[in-house]
C-alpha cells in the first residue's frame, strides 16, 4: 500500500543496466529542460524573473537532487 | 529587452479536472503500457503545470489561519507534486542498495519539493492544525495495525525486507513513518484535499483525493488492492477534514507500511 515503491519500481530496477535507462533519460531530459527554461528567462530579462524562477524551483531543486543520485548510483556501478 | 505578460484566468474547474484526468492517465499508462511513455507523460505535465503556475503569478497572501481563498489557483502547483512522486519512484531506487534506503532515496527531494511548494503556496501546517494530537489520534494509529494485516494477507505487497536484525528494524521503521505514511498523507491529505475540497466539495474532494491515492498505488497492477487504498484513503480523507490533523492517519500509514514490509514478512 505505497505509491513510493511497487512491482513497477521493482520492474524498473530489474530491467536497468548499468547505462541507465529509458525511465532515467526521460529524468535527465526533463531536468535540461527545466535548467534550460530558468536560464532563458533571467536571460529574457523577465520582470518577474525572481517569481518565475521560484516557481520553477520548486521543481528545479529535488529534480537536481534525483540527478545527483541517478548519475552517482550509476558511477558506482560502472567503476 | 523585456515585455510584461497579463496574468492568466484563474484556472475553473474542468482545468483542474483536466489535470487529474490526465495525471490519473499517465500513472495508468506506466502502469499497465509502458513506464517511459508514461513518465515522459508525467514529465510534460510538470512542464504545462510549472508553467501554468507561473502565468498565474504570485499567490497573495492569505490571513493567518486560513487558506488562499482561490483553490484552482492553489491546486496548479500543488498539482506538481504528483509527477514527481512517480518520477523520483522510478529513477531512485538502484539494485545496490536494500529496499529500505529506496524510501530515503526517493523521500528526500519528494519531502524537499513537498516543502517549497508549501512555502510556495503559502500552506502553514501550524495555521492548517495538521500536528494536532489526541486519544481519538491515536485510536486511529492504532487502525494500522489491522489494516496492514489485511494489506498483506490480502495483497503480499512488495518489497518485503527480510531480516532479523533488532536495530536494522527499528531505522527501517522510522524511515517507513516518515518518508512513506508521513510524507504521503502530508501529500495527499494535507496538501492536495482541502484545495480540492475547496474546490469540488467536501465529499466529492475526500472522493476524488481517494481515487487519486488508489490511481497511484496502480504500480501494483492489482485492482483489488486499488479498490483497498480507496476505500482506506476515503476514510482517511474524511476522518482529516472532520480533525484536520494527519497525525492519526500518517502514523496509521506508516504502521500498515511497517507491518507489511518489516514485521510479517519476517514472521
Amino acid at each position: 500500500m505505497t505509491s513510493l515503491v511497487s512491482a513497477l519500481t521493482l520492474d524498473a530496477i530489474r530491467t536497468s543496466t548499468s547505462l541507465g535507462t529509458g525511465i532515467d533519460a526521460v529524468a535527465a531530459i526533463l531536468v535540461v529542460i527545466v535548467l534550460m527554461e530558468r536560464e532563458l528567462l533571467r536571460a529574457y530579462e523577465s520582470p518577474s524573473w525572481t517569481f518565475q524562477a521560484r516557481t520553477l524551483d520548486n521543481a528545479l531543486l529535488p529534480l537536481l537532487m534525483m540527478f545527483v543520485v541517478v548519475v552517482t548510483a550509476h558511477l558506482a556501478e560502472l567503476l | 529587452m523585456s515585455t510584461v505578460l497579463p496574468r492568466a484566468r484563474i484556472p475553473r474547474v474542468w482545468v483542474i479536472s483536466a489535470y487529474l484526468g490526465a495525471i490519473a492517465t499517465a500513472e495508468v499508462l506506466t502502469a499497465y503500457v509502458n513506464a517511459e511513455a508514461g513518465l515522459a507523460v508525467h514529465a510534460v505535465l510538470l512542464l504545462v503545470l510549472l508553467n501554468h503556475a507561473m502565468a498565474l503569478g504570485p499567490l497573495p497572501i492569505p490571513p493567518a489561519g486560513r487558506m488562499v481563498s482561490e483553490p484552482a489557483r492553489v491546486l496548479v502547483p500543488v498539482l506538481a507534486l504528483l509527477p514527481l512522486v512517480r518520477l523520483f519512484s522510478l529513477t531512485m531506487p538502484t539494485r545496490s542498495l536494500s529496499p529500505l534506503s529506496w524510501y530515503l532515496l526517493i523521500g528526500a527531494p519528494l519531502l524537499t519539493a513537498v516543502v517549497l511548494i508549501a512555502r510556495y503556496i503559502h500552506y502553514s501546517p501550524v495555521d492548517a492544525r495538521i500536528w494536532g494530537w489526541s486519544l481519538q489520534q491515536g485510536l486511529m494509529a492504532a487502525t494500522g495495525i489491522p489494516l496492514g494485516i489485511i494489506a498483506y494477507v490480502a495483497f503480499h505487497p512488495v518489497p518485503a525486507v527480510k531480516s532479523h536484525d533488532i536495530p536494522y528494524l527499528i531505522i527501517g521503521a522510522g524511515i517507513v513513518l516518515v518518508f512513506l505514511g508521513l510524507l504521503e498523507e502530508l501529500i495527499f491529505r494535507a496538501l492536495l484535499q482541502p484545495y480540492l475540497c475547496s474546490l469540488f466539495g467536501a465529499t466529492r474532494g475526500v472522493l476524488i483525493t481517494a481515487a487519486m491515492s488508489a490511481v497511484f498505488i496502480s504500480g501494483s497492477r492489482s485492482p483489488l488492492t486499488m479498490l483497498f487504498t480507496f476505500v482506506v484513503a476515503a476514510g482517511y480523507g474524511w476522518l482529516v477534514y472532520t480533525k484536520r490533523s494527519i497525525m492519526g492517519v500518517a502514523l496509521s500509514h506508516g504502521i500498515i507500511g511497517i507491518m507489511t514490509i518489516l514485521i510479517l514478512p519476517n514472521l
